[in-house]
């Protein structure tokens, strides 16, 4: 089944509906013109859901309204879309991975995607959830040097094959280029979500346009540079959500350590 | 002096009039420039100072103009400055400390509005930064004026200024506990915390073999904006972790004597509504 990934919210006045995805629970529900929403996550050990927007008796007990907002007319019907996250995510692959001198690898990896509900007269965001309950994290060479960013571990396969899918994370294609002369190691990584956009490919499978790392581990050196879309392999690609940072160059340099550290 | 200001013709009045007024419209243009200017470089607090400062120096050059203009000779009016500057000086020693002190205060940057300091047994919220002195609103609410001097010459902590605090909580296990095992509890009760930060790790340390227990340092990294909601939270998480797996957190033991060294308490047996 394929989630949502711009779908008008057109529910009756005073029902409850429900919508889940990855380990979110999503409930909202309509009175006039204003719209009221809660939220709560399953523990993360259960298997992940993808429910489309249904009916519901009522909240379910102890949930509270967490945001109500406010449309200007019945015709203005807010959407669903999905998104990345506002935060870098640090990878952290299952095992450590080496590569050695002036040799790349192309690493799989998953992160969490998020639930938007938008305004469709101005695309404003009026309420955006993670489908999974992010763990927060610090990525930098030290404590005062570095960026807060969300945590995942993921198997990161190197075989597209071997890649699974699921319906509340999105894919992406990781080239890791060692310039240097030395075997590179890499523990963990801050991958620019906020950089990067959300597309659907014909398997209804979402990805992230391809980004390549070329790092020198001698000098720390390190080149991030983001295509313009997921691998050619996977075929035709719509783009669903645009990268939440505009204005920022889809080519930097940065330390090493601040990426991986 | 009447019979200076009576020899001074209107004409001279109104142009020294007009000197000051252009004075004060440039002072303003070129403090809004300044402002403009170091919109990205400076802070809002630090962009102010500095763009009032800009003002009235420009202004006041206008005004040492339009004396002139007036027929003031400015070697006796600057010689009379000098002269009153040590007068002014002397009176205000310490208010001239607290200035200056201020001034490197605020080109050291060592707080802004906003941060948590520390100083001495007060610690709260900075809500100004002024020449002379700093004022920080407690955490009930009290406002607390810091002169500038004190600041230069005592040691204080800043508690905001980076993004991560570490929380460090101690607990005591008993002495017949597995400490290897405790260690493992308790940092797998705050691995899986949604406030304990990934990376860093936390750890947990055996720090000393106190009286009643052999204690336990977790460490754990969390957002320093959530510090106070993560110090509560891991602890209470630590302590049912504890509680869960059965190992015991003893309380001090203190052993009571009484009377002559060999002689126990004596202890009776009493029945229920008997008097003894």
């Amino acid at each position: 089944m394929k989630f949502m990934s711009k779908k008008p919210i057109d529910i009756g006045d005073g029902t409850w509906h429900s919508t889940a995805l990855g380990d979110l629970f999503l409930y909202i529900s309509r009175k006039g013109e204003e719209y009221n929403i809660a939220k709560e996550y399953q523990s993360p050990h259960l298997e992940s859901l993808c429910k489309p927007l249904s009916v519901i008796g009522g909240l379910p007990e102890g949930t509270q309204v967490e945001e109500r907002f406010y449309l200007q007319n019945n015709s203005d019907i807010p959407v669903f879309s999905l998104q990345l996250s506002d935060k870098p995510y640090q990878v952290k692959p299952a095992a450590l991975v080496k590569i050695a001198p002036h040799s790349r690898l192309v690493l799989y990896v998953s992160t969490p995607l998020w639930l938007q509900v938008r305004s469709p007269s101005c695309g404003e965001v009026l309420a955006e959830y993670p489908a999974v309950r992010p763990r927060m994290s610090w990525v930098g060479s030290n404590t005062i040097e570095g960026s807060l960013c969300y945590s995942s571990q993921t198997s990161a396969p190197s075989n597209l094959s071997e890649v699974r899918h699921t319906k509340h994370r999105a894919l992406t294609a990781l080239e890791l280029v060692n310039d240097g002369n030395k075997v590179l190691v890499i523990d963990r990584l801050s991958l620019p979500l906020n950089i990067l956009s959300l597309y659907i490919c014909n398997k209804n499978e979402y990805w992230t346009e391809s980004v390549r790392y070329r790092v020198n581990p001698e000098t720390g050196e390190t080149t991030i540079v983001a295509s313009q879309k997921p691998p050619e392999q996977l075929g035709e690609a719509l783009q669903i959500s645009e990268a939440r940072s505009q204005n920022r160059a889809s080519r930097f340099r940065t330390a090493m350590s601040l990426i991986m550290g | 002096m009447s019979e200076l200001m009576a020899s001074i013709a209107v004409g001279e009045w109104l142009r020294a009039a007009l000197v000051i007024l252009v004075g004060f419209f440039v002072a303003k243009l070129v403090s809004r420039f300044f402002r403009r200017v170091t919109e990205k470089s400076f802070t809002p607090h630090h962009r102010l100072l500095g763009s009032t400062l800009v003002f009235y120096v420009v202004l006041f050059m206008f005004l040492l103009s339009a004396l002139k203009q007036l027929g003031f000779s400015m070697s006796v009016f600057l010689g009379a400055a000098g002269v009153l500057s040590v007068a002014v000086g002397f009176a205000s020693k310490t208010s001239a400390s607290n200035l200056i002190s201020g001034i490197f205060l605020i080109a050291e940057k060592s707080f802004e509005i906003g941060d948590v300091i520390k100083i001495n047994e007060v610690s709260g919220e900075v809500i100004s930064i002024d020449l002379i002195s700093i004022k920080i609103r407690t955490f009930d609410n009290v406002m607390i004026r810091v002169p500038n001097e004190t600041l230069i010459r005592t040691v204080f902590t800043n508690l905001s200024k980076f993004a991560l605090r570490r929380v460090d909580i101690v607990v005591g296990i008993a002495y017949n506990e597995d400490i290897e095992r405790a260690r493992k509890v308790l940092l797998k009760a705050v691995q899986s915390h949604q406030r304990a930060l990934e990376n860093p790790e936390p750890f947990c340390i055996a720090t000393q073999m106190s009286a009643s227990s052999v204690d336990l340092q977790l460490s754990v990294w969390v957002l320093r904006t959530e510090l106070k909601d993560a110090k509560s939270e891991l602890l209470i998480a630590a302590k049912n972790a504890l509680d869960n797996e059965g190992i015991e957190i003893p309380f001090p033991h203190t052993s009571l004597y009484v009377g002559q060294h060999t002689q126990p308490l004596p202890i009776s047996m009493v029945s229920e509504g008997k008097e003894p």
